[in-house]
């Protein structure tokens, strides 16, 4: 975009601002400072409580309104005399228009009018006074600060239990997040914090659909940032099936978790290799209700459990195969697709991987052996076989010398009645 | 002298029963076989409580599978010498002849399991392993041909699934696994039962310690071969080393039990 015309729209918002708020005469900032800046001044409010009226000057010496009249923001003061009783509320959206609407079709904004006066307006996040730019990593709303911002609400356990809010620390699981590590931690501001996927004025309900956090709209939220992973999710078998309305079908937060998202090689993740068969891929493929509900196997969790790479996982291997080194992450496709990695044609690539000299012989038939198939049935046969054999072997081993030693004790404590 | 009674197994003189080398062959094959069941179950029962504190790390998963692959190959060399000490040395040739399965096991088992029930009046009297010695030994035969060719083709699974369908390897890991428990049970009650926990032998057999059995034991245990020693039907060597002695030994109607007076 050409530098003119950018500054031409920049103008067009700031100019218009400019002249409607450039600062009425009428009290100066040191006139009201002359006695706003005494720690001590109080009043009662209209509820009989005393509120301070301090304001702090030298933090709003800082603030990105330092440069405004009083009047410019509490400008229903009127007349030349200092009112007695009460100010209206200050309206921001006087002056930050965009803002304000954003905020108005907010989950907030709509608690507000069903009379939750705990809801957050713009001083909650903002601050009064002290108002800094967000860029300032002191400021409120700076991604160094806004979760704790968010927070004082939201990890609050009063507020949350008061509104049944159904997430009751956000805070502590970001803080341990990869995303909270990297913005806290490591400075890393391009990493995700509360707004990055909540949006800032215009947070919306999880059920609103058109909220950024709707289930629907989840792997879009992600694929801001994560845009490949988006892309290759988008076409996978869960990407296609959450499109098409699939509640129970996998988005992004139901493997990786949301305010708590850590990495894969984080043992405590959910998705980390010793996990994600057990934690997360058997939450579905091993529901009853979901398996029956759509036709798929219910045994592919169990049969996993069962084979050298299922047990070897318990035992802490790394090196064996879990779900997705089969199955691949986010571009997890039916077998029947020719493009899934499970698919006949890629599965000596797929097993070759891991195994060396993989030939067609060796993947032929069924990983996930079911009772279902004929050789599911022999290797069904046989384990019952066993289990027989050995029920009838050790058990008459048990008989006989349980017999055996009845016999023997009782011949040893006759000959030593004898003696 | 005292009087040879059931109970006091260390009466009377000893008689040599395991040479040193089966003494070793057996050691070799116990600690084999424990190795190969607790590295083998921990696989197959990583939850169990006795498994959990092991694992971990991958280190120790790793160790595992090092630990059962190494008792593994002791036992398969163990095995194939085992063969050859059977078929290939006259010591052997005897012992296999006296393990050789005959009617009369079947017939002992029947009396004596007759007479532990209060169904016979005397027990029935034994020659050099009777019938549940003789059991077992085929038992383990049996066992260890079945762990060792399943374990192999598991051990070399790339091999076996380049020959053979894939299925396979899901049933030769349930043919090592209930081998396993029916080896490992087979051990708890039926060897430690004869070695340990019988009445007159508890606390422990000792023969597998020193070669030696007392003559108390051969009484109780062997009555047939004592009755044929005594009576000279066998010949007695006496005062020997047990190897010297055993290259002395000719014919197969040698004794396999040899008077052991170092013990006198």
């Amino acid at each position: 975009m050409p530098g003119t015309i950018r500054l031409l729209l920049v103008l067009s918002y700031v100019v218009p601002y400019g002249i409607a708020c450039s600062p009425p005469t009428l009290y100066g900032q040191s006139a009201c400072l002359e006695c706003h800046s005494e720690p001590d001044l109080t009043m009662q409010n209209e509820q009989g409580n005393e509120i301070s009226l301090f304001v702090d000057a030298t933090q709003f010496a800082r603030s990105v309104h330092a440069d405004f009249d009083c009047t410019d923001c509490h400008s229903d003061l009127s007349g030349s005399d200092h009112p007695e009783g009460h100010f209206a509320k200050v309206e921001c959206g006087g002056c930050h228009e965009q803002a304000l609407e954003a905020y108005q079709k907010s989950v907030h904004a709509a608690a507000l009018t069903t009379g939750a006066s705990d809801a957050a307006t713009c001083t909650d996040c903002h601050g009064k006074h002290d108002i800094l730019s967000p860029s300032n990593p002191e400021s409120r709303t700076h991604p160094l600060q806004v979760a704790m911002t968010c927070a004082a609400c939201h990890s609050d356990a009063k507020i949350v239990k008061k509104y049944a809010i159904p997430i009751h620390d956000p805070l502590g699981a970001y803080r341990n997040s990869v995303h909270g590590a990297a913005v806290l931690s490591e400075n890393n501001f391009s990493a995700a914090t509360c707004y990055s996927c909540h949006k800032s004025h215009d947070i919306r309900a999880l059920g609103d659909p058109s909220s950024s956090i709707y289930w629907q709209n989840v792997a879009s939220t992600c694929g801001r940032c994560h845009a490949k992973i988006y892309h290759q999710y988008s076409s996978s078998i869960h990407g296609k099936a959450v499109a098409r309305g699939i509640r129970e079908a996998p988005t992004c937060t139901d493997c990786h978790g949301e305010h708590g998202v850590a990495s894969h090689e984080n043992p405590a993740s959910p998705v980390h290799p010793l996990r994600v068969s057990s934690t997360t891929c058997e939450r579905c493929h091993a529901s009853e209700l979901i398996t029956q509900r759509f036709g798929i196997s219910d045994s592919r969790v169990s049969t996993f459990e069962d084979s050298y790479h299922g047990l070897a996982i318990k035992g802490g291997s790394l090196a064996v195969a879990n779900c997705a080194s089969c199955h691949g992450i986010h571009n997890i496709l039916p077998s029947s697709d020719p493009s899934s990695t499970i698919n006949s044609a890629n599965l000596q690539q797929t097993c070759g991987t891991c195994h060396k000299d993989v030939t067609e012989n060796f993947v032929k038939g069924s990983v996930h052996l079911t009772a279902s198939t004929t050789p599911g049935r022999v290797v069904q046969a046989v384990r019952r076989f066993y289990i027989m054999v050995i029920i009838a072997v050790i058990g008459m081993m048990v008989l006989h010398n349980a017999a055996d030693f009845v016999s023997k004790a009782r011949r040893i404590l006759a000959q030593r009645g004898d003696e | 002298m005292k009087p040879l009674t059931a109970y006091d197994k260390h009466a009377g003189k000893p008689y040599l029963r395991w040479t040193a080398n089966e003494r070793m062959q057996h050691w070799l094959l116990a600690g084999s076989f424990i190795i190969l069941a607790v590295t083998g179950f921990a696989l197959k029962y990583p939850q169990a409580w006795w498994v959990r504190p092991f694992f971990g790390p991958e280190w120790l998963f790793d160790l595992r599978s090092l630990l059962h692959r190494i008792a593994g190959s002791v036992f398969t060399v163990l095995g194939v010498y085992h063969f050859y000490y059977m078929v290939g040395t006259l010591r052997g040739r005897q012992l296999l002849a006296a393990f050789r399965l005959r009617m009369q096991d079947l017939r002992d088992a029947r009396q004596n399991i007759s007479f532990n029930l209060g169904l016979r009046k005397a027990p029935p009297a034994f020659d050099h392993f009777n019938y549940t010695e003789k059991f077992e030994y085929w038992a383990l035969i049996w066992g260890a041909f079945i762990m060792t060719g399943t374990g192999l083709m598991l051990w070399f699974e790339e091999t076996t699934m380049r020959l053979l369908p894939r299925w396979v390897i899901d049933l030769l890991t349930v043919i090592h696994l209930y081998e396993a428990w029916l080896a490992t049970l087979a051990i708890v009650v039926w060897h430690f039962y004869a070695v340990i926990f019988s009445p007159q032998t508890y606390p422990l057999n000792t023969s597998m310690l020193d070669g030696r059995m007392s003559e108390a034991e051969m009484l109780a245990e062997h009555g047939l071969e004592w009755e044929a020693l005594k009576a000279g039907m066998k010949p007695q060597s006496a005062e020997q080393d047990e190897t010297a002695d055993l290259r002395a030994q000719t014919g197969p109607s040698q004794s396999l039990c040899v008077d052991d007076h170092g013990g006198d």
